[in-house]
């Protein structure tokens, strides 16, 4: 059998990489055990929950069930990614002003969910925010303060002129 | 309230900000699952196939020489290992940490991999080869409670962990490990002069936690020989004192640490992977690391699935005169924390109601399923479900109004529980009256739809309330250290799993000492530095550690105070500490500020002030026959649902439009995350009536993915969702404050039940309440 | 998860190569979702995977006067969903691609990947088979087409063979006024597996009023998509009355052999046929401009 292993290149975050990982290798894993930003979280594996959202290109992914050496030459932004100079991007100011978070885990995912989201619908209505973010789980059950989270959000970056 | 609230705290009472917010939205690493140590190995679990069997042979021989394979260990390996007791659990010692000859369920742990990293352990496991003699299984709870039944467990061993759970005493040649026994009054004589006798069969069935962090656990020896653990567990001072009597450690020897835990709702208490990690680190000699798989988790622990029998009197005039309750609780293939969740639940299963005569029977059984322990309201939920469908029942039954029927019955302040213990601070009738406000409850019985109709939306409400009492008696520690910048760091074993405790406990840490909110720091439980703490659990740390808190905050105070006294020349009682500087009560302006006292006291950079307290609380002993007891419990927390609901006839499919949930929180120091534990519990508890359920075949789980067992999501969420705060102030907590974390789980199951039943004239009695369960009755109507 | 060697053809010729070479060994890989899943679970393994990404030009979308949408296997369920080509020419298709999993899945998973899975409980094959869409296949032998409707074989069973790779899903112009629906029905969370979804077609018959042609399919029911085709002769040229629309009901439900489940004991689930159906039809017809009941 051929090697089972490759090397490749990929830009995390605006900085890029080069790696060899095995064939199987996640891109989740990827990110958490070799470049160690554990930001991203694995919490079904089976891409329902949406703990580990990573955007591909400016989409919204699975981290958990997309192969590393398919992300390979793409831009990949995790939840590091989006303060800029110690400043914490807008969606991230709104999650923490309207406490859309408890145990937080699924927070990672909500907030990468929401930046894709106002990046196509700047202004969503409260239904498109359910459907977009309808496979995304809070266990803690905090939906009405993500509801708000993301509306908060939505003004703050129109605020901002995007 | 609110208002003079205000005036009277500065911190306390207000919706701060959470403290824990900026960590939290910006990836960086606070879990267990984040954690890393240099040279760390990775395990896996290979687990049972079988749900009962002795096993004969494990071939280990060939995983062992697999890529990355450092290690592979077995239940055998236990059994010559020197020093170890390999056996846990905080009722009974009868969970090994590897199973020991028998499989008692489908996921019991046989084997351990350890290897270099996390897939290549998981890929191992399928070289190892167990050979089993099965046994029959043992699957119904109330067959498995029966004489002559096959035993889970040959023999049991008490753990003695806990003051509440001291006196166990496992019966011999049964399954039942634990039996609960309420008598009040002649519950025969209540019956019989009883107008109506109402008699009914419930299900409640097992059901996940879904917490999103799965459970994982990092160990290894320090340089000093100390077994250190990093765990997400709610319960790190029991870890700490259950690793040291399995692997005959001193305690000063194991060190527990949990950062921030990924939720939890009791899935995460006692011990989970943290012995397994331990004798992992002990064998390889480098750092193990274990974490879950979703699969993994959901047969780890589980909500207990409950079958109860309700049998009620009452008279004409609306009076419950007798009850008698029988309860099987199928506790799985080790009890866990299951006989107190029988006992807790158990007295409370006569409801939140004035009943003269009471006969309960709760039995904690054994099965060849996955274990069964704490979830978020212990087993209350589950009782209250039965209770709270019957009550409806009856008011229908002696044409009356369901809310109507429950206020005139309903516990009201000093009136004496089925335990016999008066209750003190329970706004049951507040809830209730808070709830039917907001739903805008229209009184009179239900309008059900008209016999022949097919199609279209039927829409009703209902109502339902229930009663919780706090684990008691229960300890809680903390140190207060106040730094001479006024700054302040609070030890406690508390565990932040997102209840939103490094925020309530900073609040009252710097109402008690009057800093600001951003001078408190909460520290993380570390059994090294952190004292004990029962457990973060039952909605008991706002209270008890809340009250530990303020006892050592005071100590600290009165250190400042006597500084302060000598310098301002007044006496320590006429001072007060606020906005960082002590003063003169009577003259403000007579004051020193905070690091002006230090420099005094000490005149030392880098100096503190201590202060410690310890609170416990007592329970009268209870007794084992009649399960009387003068106070069972230090504080009650009572909720009420109500909720409205739409009932597609032609599909039997119910949408809840609206869900009101509110909760006496005895006083809400911060009023926020006080609602989004009511209205967060209340709405996890709707996805658990209409959908949820843990689906069993011989043992074998056939939903354990989030594929197929669909939780709660944003789309399941009704348009109307509110939670309110109901306050009604306990004498002894802290700003007159009690808990939260599950009273929103008490009755929305049967506030749900109800509602359908009043737009559909359908009784759902098992849940959930499926659209097929609702159109069978629905077509059995017509 | 089992080591497994990823092969990256440059070609649509060199992939069927690998396909030829590595036979029993080798499966293909498109967005991964679900293939991810059983590895990453241990129930399915191979030694090699074939990595269709790797071949370009395989996922436009476009319209071809005559022939309809041609839509590349490698497009991914996004893709679909968000074209305004086929929110134009087929806006069945952007109606129910945006009800299937998730965005994420959506923007990983491809239409061919979905199709070829076989898997009974997905909502795309339901607008498709009622739409007449044809599944294009190449293989080293050559191509060959496939109509859906003759596509899904059983469960986790397509027609495909082992050396065919699905390349092209060909999707003919609906009937002019025509009217379409798609009704997912989920009888636990609104996020789980559907009960059933049923997408339907209707079109006015000459003279209006009446019942031209109508096309009804199943999805997530029983264990294959299914075009129920017994129901467009029931229908033509009647009046589509609610009684009707019951005798169309019970003749899917006649049709349909459920998968009891969680979701719904076979007898449930028969009776959601019958609702679906009606729903849907009465729903196409209203879009068709026929008044219906």
């Amino acid at each position: 059998m051929e090697a089972m292993e490759r090397q490749i290149r990929l830009t995390v975050n605006g900085q890029e990489h080069e790696l060899t990982i095995r064939d199987n290798t996640l891109l989740l894993w990827l990110l958490r055990d070799d470049l160690k930003l554990v930001g991203t979280r694995e919490g079904c594996g089976t891409g329902v929950c949406g703990a580990c959202t990573v955007l591909l290109d400016g989409r919204p992914v699975n981290s958990c069930l997309t192969l590393a050496a398919q992300a390979a030459g793409h831009h990949v932004t995790t939840i590091e990614g989006l303060a800029t100079n110690g400043r914490l991007h807008p969606v991230q100011e709104a999650y923490i002003e309207e406490r859309g978070f408890q145990c937080a885990f699924c927070t990672s995912g909500f907030i990468m969910m929401t930046k894709a989201l106002l990046d196509e619908i700047p202004n969503p209505s409260e239904e498109e925010v359910r459907e977009y973010l309808s496979e995304n789980i809070c266990r803690c059950a905090g939906y009405p303060d993500i509801l708000r989270a993301v509306q908060n959000a939505s003004r703050k970056l129109a605020a901002r002129g995007r | 309230m609110a208002d003079g609230r205000k005036q009277e705290f500065a911190v306390v009472g207000k919706s701060v900000p959470r403290v824990d917010g900026p960590p939290k939205v910006t990836g960086t690493p606070i879990y267990t699952v984040d954690m890393e140590r240099p040279g760390m190995l990775h395990a896996a679990i290979l687990r049972s196939t079988v749900p009962h069997g002795r096993i004969r042979r494990v071939d280990k021989s060939r995983a062992e020489q697999a890529e990355g394979v450092v290690l592979v260990v077995t239940g055998e390996d236990l059994k010559t290992m020197p020093g170890i007791d390999p056996y846990f659990g905080p009722a009974f010692r009868d969970q090994a940490i590897l199973a020991i000859d028998k499989v008692r369920y489908i996921g019991d742990p046989i084997a351990a991999v350890v290897a270099t990293r996390r897939e290549l352990a998981y890929e191992a496991l399928d070289l190892i080869d167990v050979e089993y003699e099965e046994l029959p299984p043992v699957l119904d709870p109330v067959e498995a409670a029966r004489p002559g039944s096959p035993l889970v467990h040959e023999q049991l061993r008490p753990a003695k962990a806990f003051a509440d759970l001291a006196e166990i005493e496992p019966g011999k040649a049964t399954n039942v490990c634990y039996h609960f026994k309420l008598r009040r009054g002649d519950v025969e004589q209540g019956f019989a002069q009883s107008a109506h006798v109402f008699e009914d069969w419930y299900y409640s069935p097992p059901a996940q936690h879904m917490m999103m962090e799965p459970h994982a656990a990092l160990a290894w020896v320090d340089s000093d020989g100390v077994l250190t653990v990093i765990t997400g567990s709610q319960s790190p001072s029991y870890v700490k004192g259950s690793l040291g009597a399995i692997f005959g450690l001193p305690q000063n020897k194991v060190r527990v640490m949990v950062p921030l835990v990924g939720g939890a709702y009791g899935g995460k208490l006692y011990d989970k992977l943290e012995p397994l990690a331990s004798l992992l680190t002990f064998m390889a000699r480098r750092p193990v690391k274990i974490q879950l798989t979703r699969e993994e988790v959901f047969i780890t622990i589980t909500k207990h699935g409950v079958v109860s029998h309700v049998r009620t009197g009452v008279s004409q005039d609306g009076k419950i005169l007798a009850r008698k309750v029988e309860v099987y609780w199928d506790t799985g293939a080790y009890a866990d924390i299951a006989p107190r969740v029988v006992h807790k639940s158990g007295y409370t299963s006569a409801g939140a109601y004035r009943v003269p005569n009471i006969w309960i029977d709760s039995y904690c059984v054994y099965t060849n399923k996955p274990p069964a322990g704490a979830f978020r309201g212990f087993g209350v939920p589950q009782v209250v479900w039965a209770l709270e469908s019957q009550m409806d029942m009856i008011a229908e039954k002696l044409g009356r109004d369901p809310l109507q029927f429950r206020l005139e019955n309903v516990l009201l302040e000093g009136d004496l529980f089925a335990t016999g213990t008066p209750v003190h601070s329970a706004g049951l009738k507040e809830s209730l009256e808070a709830v039917a406000r907001e739903i805008k409850w229209e009184p009179g019985v239900r309008k059900a739809v008209k016999p022949g109709t097919k199609s279209g939306v039927a829409r009703a409400k209902g109502v339902a309330c229930g009663i919780k009492a706090v684990i008691t008696p229960s300890i809680s520690g903390a140190i207060v250290v106040m730094n001479n910048d006024a700054s302040v760091n609070v030890l406690t074993s508390t565990v932040e799993m997102g209840q939103g405790s490094d925020t309530a406990l900073s609040q009252i840490a710097a109402e008690e000492l009057g800093v600001r909110l951003q001078d408190v720091r909460v520290m993380h439980p570390d059994t090294a530095v952190t004292p004990y703490d029962t457990i973060t659990a039952g909605s008991r740390s706002t209270y008890h550690m809340g009250n530990a808190i303020r006892l050592a905050a005071q100590e600290v105070k009165r250190q400042l105070f006597e500084t302060a006294s000598d310098r301002l020349e007044v006496d320590p009682d006429q001072l007060v500490a606020r906005d960082g500087r002590i003063f003169v009560a009577e003259a403000p302006t007579r004051g020193l500020p905070i690091p002006e006292v230090f420099q005094a006291r000490f005149g030392a950079r880098g100096a503190t002030l201590q202060g410690q307290a310890v609170f416990k609380t007592y329970a009268a002993p209870m007794d084992h026959e009649t399960g009387q007891s003068e106070k069972v419990t230090e504080y009650w927390f009572p909720g009420a649902t109500a909720a409205e609901v739409e009932v597609d006839l032609e599909t039997g499919k119910v949408r809840v439009v609206k869900l009101v949930e509110a909760c006496d929180v005895g006083r809400a120091i911060n009023p926020h995350h006080c609602e989004q534990q009511i209205i967060g519990s209340a709405l996890i508890s709707l996805g658990q009536t209409l959908f949820e359920q843990m689906i069993l075949e011989n043992g074998e789980l056939l939903n354990p993915t989030l594929l197929d067992y669909k939780v709660l999501t944003l789309k399941d969420v009704p348009e109307s969702a509110v939670p309110i705060v109901i306050e009604v102030p306990h004498k002894d907590g802290p700003f007159g404050a009690k808990g939260v974390g599950e009273t929103g789980t008490l009755s929305v199951s049967a506030a749900i039940g109800n509602a359908v039943y009043r737009a559909t004239g359908v009784r759902v009695k098992e849940l959930p309440i499926t659209p097929e369960k609702v159109l069978r009755g629905l077509r059995a109507g017509q | 998860m089992r080591p497994f060697k990823l092969l990256d053809p440059r070609s649509l010729d060199e992939a069927c190569q690998m396909l030829d070479r590595y036979g029993e060994d080798v499966k293909l890989m498109s967005g991964g979702t679900a293939i991810l899943i059983l590895l990453r679970q241990r129930v399915f393994s191979k030694p090699y995977f074939i990595n269709l990404k790797a071949v370009p030009g395989l996922d436009g979308i476009r319209d071809e006067p005559g022939t309809g949408l041609r839509i590349g296997a490698l497009a991914t369920l996004r893709a679909v969903e968000t074209s305004p080509i086929v929110r134009q020419r087929a806006p069945l298709i952007t109606e129910t691609f945006r009800l299937v999993a998730n965005v994420r899945v959506r923007n990983s998973g491809t239409l061919g990947g979905n199709l070829s899975h076989g898997d009974y409980r997905l909502d795309p094959p339901a607008p498709l088979l009622v739409l007449g869409a044809k599944a294009v296949a190449v293989s080293s032998r050559g191509r060959n087409t496939y109509e859906l409707k003759e596509f899904f074989r059983g469960l986790f069973e397509t027609a495909l063979q082992p050396d065919e790779i699905l390349t092209e899903v060909v999707v003919p112009d609906a009937p002019p006024k025509a009217g379409t629906a798609y009704f997912k029905y989920t009888s636990l969370s609104e996020t789980d597996w559907p009960c059933l979804g049923v997408a339907a077609l209707v079109t006015p018959s000459d003279g209006g009023g009446t019942c031209g042609e109508l096309r009804v399919a199943v999805t997530s029911v029983a264990e294959r998509p299914m075009l129920l085709e017994h129901l467009g002769p029931l229908a033509r040229g009647k009046r589509l009355t609610e009684r009707l629309l019951e005798e169309l009901g019970d003749a899917a439900a006649e049709r349909v052999d459920p998968i009891a489940d969680a979701r719904g004991s076979e007898w449930y689930k028969k009776e959601m046929v019958r609702v679906f159906v009606r729903r849907a039809v009465r729903e196409a017809a209203r879009r068709a401009g026929l008044a219906a009941g």
